[in-house]
């Protein structure tokens, strides 16, 4: 994935397996995790030329913004089972909770 | 039979509303959150318990003078019988579906974050192996299961000291360690079942603060409580939208407070008077099977 973000266009399996310069990966395993990660919806294929070419689905950048929507429990989701898969340390507090805190840990 | 039936009736009532807001209004629980959790459980178990007993009670009242002598009768059952035995089902099938329904949610929930987690996310040694995700908005928490993580975000790793950083990632690892996930989730699927219940709702928003004050203890025996409470307010502070992060009644002043200044601990002989009181309350649907062999 790492691999695919960072090249500028659509690699073919060849192009990858060279990127990694992991010699001890075979072209066929390289193969097989790229038919994995387009099951998983996470990079497209395109069949039109010989050699398949591969190109990620979603930027990095639009993964950690789900991501982060999920965390942030605004997936549009008010639902206590939903927000309860997450144990967050803190929540977010309102001016009144931080400046009382505030005057807690001065005081400490 | 009948005085069964009152019996049980009148132990629903004080389980499901006397003891719960007796239980959400004193202030010992934060003196000793893990005997009140224990409460807690016992009260949820016995109210789901004394309905189930109380209505096969009502059941079996026309047939016979105690519960196994009515069971052999069966077969002399009238409509009374007939309307509390589906009742008394579909409450159990209802309170099954929606425990696996509940459960499914947050496990997918949790499955598809530690997707997103794992892809985007570099673990790093240093903070105990916690996945670090780029992004401003700071961030701390942890995915529970058999694959557990810990999540932070660089905006968290830049605005917390070394210490501590160190003081949170042991709060969150006290959750997994503890599987606090486990704790929690028959209570939200509680709440989800009857979400109309006052009693319903307190339950799951203390059982949530009790997790987080048997969290912070311990993660308070190798760190210093003032690191956690500032910790608390920088990520509290730090930009998340407010109300984002956290499960109502999880009080972060309340969890500061006493950080900063840590009551007593509960003497031995309260804890185990609660202890005993737990005990009592989960047994009390016995009583209803009891009572008709004994009068």
């Amino acid at each position: 994935m790492q691999t695919l973000w960072a090249a500028d266009g659509a690699l073919t399996g060849r192009d990858v397996a060279a990127a990694l310069s992991r010699p001890d990966l075979a072209y066929t395993t390289v193969l097989t995790v790229l038919t994995r990660l387009e099951n998983k919806g996470l990079v497209r294929r395109d069949s039109s030329a010989r050699a398949h070419s591969y190109s990620p689905v979603a930027s990095r950048e639009d993964h950690v913004t789900v991501l982060m929507q999920q965390a942030l429990g605004q997936a549009g989701s008010t639902n206590t089972a939903r927000q309860a898969a997450l144990q967050h340390f803190a929540r977010s507090m309102t001016a009144e909770e931080a400046a009382a805190l505030r005057q807690a840990l001065d005081e400490d | 039979m009948v005085l069964a039936a009152v019996v049980l009736a009148g132990c629903l009532l004080v389980v499901a509303t006397a003891l719960p807001a007796w239980l959400a209004r004193v202030d010992w629980p934060q003196r000793a959150p893990a005997h009140a959790l224990v409460l807690w459980q016992a009260l949820g178990l016995a109210a789901g318990l004394l309905t189930l007993t109380l209505l096969a009670t009502v059941a079996l009242a026309p047939l016979g003078r105690d519960h196994l002598t009515a069971l052999r009768q069966l077969s002399r059952a009238g409509w009374l019988t007939w309307v509390s035995g589906a009742v008394a089902l579909a409450v159990l099938l209802r309170l099954l579906t929606v425990l696996v329904a509940s459960t499914v949610r947050t496990l997918k929930a949790r499955h598809d974050n530690r997707v997103l987690v794992d892809l985007v996310a570099s673990k790093h040694l240093l903070l105990r192996g916690a996945s670090v995700v780029d992004h401003d908005v700071p961030l701390a928490y942890c995915l529970p299961g058999l694959r557990p993580r810990l999540v932070l975000s660089r905006g968290t790793v830049d605005l917390l000291t070394h210490d501590e950083l160190q003081a949170v990632l042991a709060h969150e690892q006290a959750h997994l360690a503890q599987r606090h996930d486990l704790v929690v989730l028959p209570f939200v699927a509680l709440a989800a079942t009857f979400p109309a219940v006052p009693a319903v709702s307190t339950a799951q928003a203390e059982v949530a603060l009790l997790v987080e004050l048997m969290a912070d203890d311990r993660a308070a025996r190798g760190h210093d409580r003032a690191q956690l409470a500032r910790a608390l307010w920088k990520i509290g502070t730090g930009g998340a939208p407010a109300g984002a992060l956290g499960l109502a009644g999880d009080d972060v002043l309340l969890r500061a407070r006493r950080l900063l200044e840590p009551p007593l601990p509960l003497p031995l002989a309260v804890r185990v008077a609660v202890l005993l009181l737990a005990t009592a309350v989960a047994a009390s649907p016995l009583l209803g099977v009891a009572v008709p062999l004994l009068v």
